[in-house]
């Protein structure tokens, strides 16, 4: 059996050249999941290093009430 | 050694708008006397995504300074005797040029 062709998912942030910012709650949302989780890097195609930048971000936008810990119909 | 600090205070929704003013005045007095404040960025009054303190909205607003590294615990012990603040958080500021014009993708266009 033939592996099916998979494109090569680029980073996010590498290609636009910016950095994760706590502050940017539109950035924020994308990159959680419904219920409110860190999307995996092995999903979002986001590099180790950014990755790592973004799940600080995340926790402090969460800390601030600006995205939720739990999706509200969950908890 | 001085750095460059921004903290975020969010102030009480069902406040009047005077109030919190006074308020955040006050912490940049308090910031003028310990560190070199920049500037204030007011958010406005926006709906959290959970309850805190019983409160579903609370105004933002952003302060920028710079100081030395024991402003942090300074300011924290000051805005945590004040009722008005629900909640706060201070981090070392990276000033990088903002790119307005890139927006995030949705989960849809991702996967």
């Amino acid at each position: 059996m033939y592996k099916k062709a998979r494109m090569k998912k680029v980073c996010w942030f590498d290609q636009n050249s910016i950095e994760p910012d706590y502050k940017d709650q539109r950035m924020m949302e994308s990159f959680i999941t419904e219920r409110g989780k860190i999307v995996p890097r092995r999903l979002s195609g986001v590099c180790a290093k950014h990755q790592k930048a973004l799940s600080v971000a995340i926790k402090r936008a969460r800390y601030l009430a600006m995205i939720p810990f739990v999706a509200e119909n969950i908890r | 050694m001085k750095r460059p600090y921004e903290s975020i205070v969010i102030f009480d929704g069902t406040l009047s708008d005077d109030t919190i003013i006074g308020e955040s005045k006050k912490i940049e007095e308090f910031l003028a006397k310990n560190a070199a404040f920049e500037s204030t960025a007011v958010w406005g009054k926006r709906h959290m995504a959970y309850i805190i303190k019983k409160k579903k909205t609370g105004v933002y607003h952003l302060f920028n300074y710079t100081g030395e590294g024991d402003i942090a615990g300074k300011l924290d012990k000051f805005l945590k005797l004040n009722e008005a603040v629900l909640r706060h958080i201070t981090v070392a500021r990276v000033d990088r040029q903002a790119k307005a014009d890139v927006v995030a993708p949705s989960s849809e266009e991702r996967a």
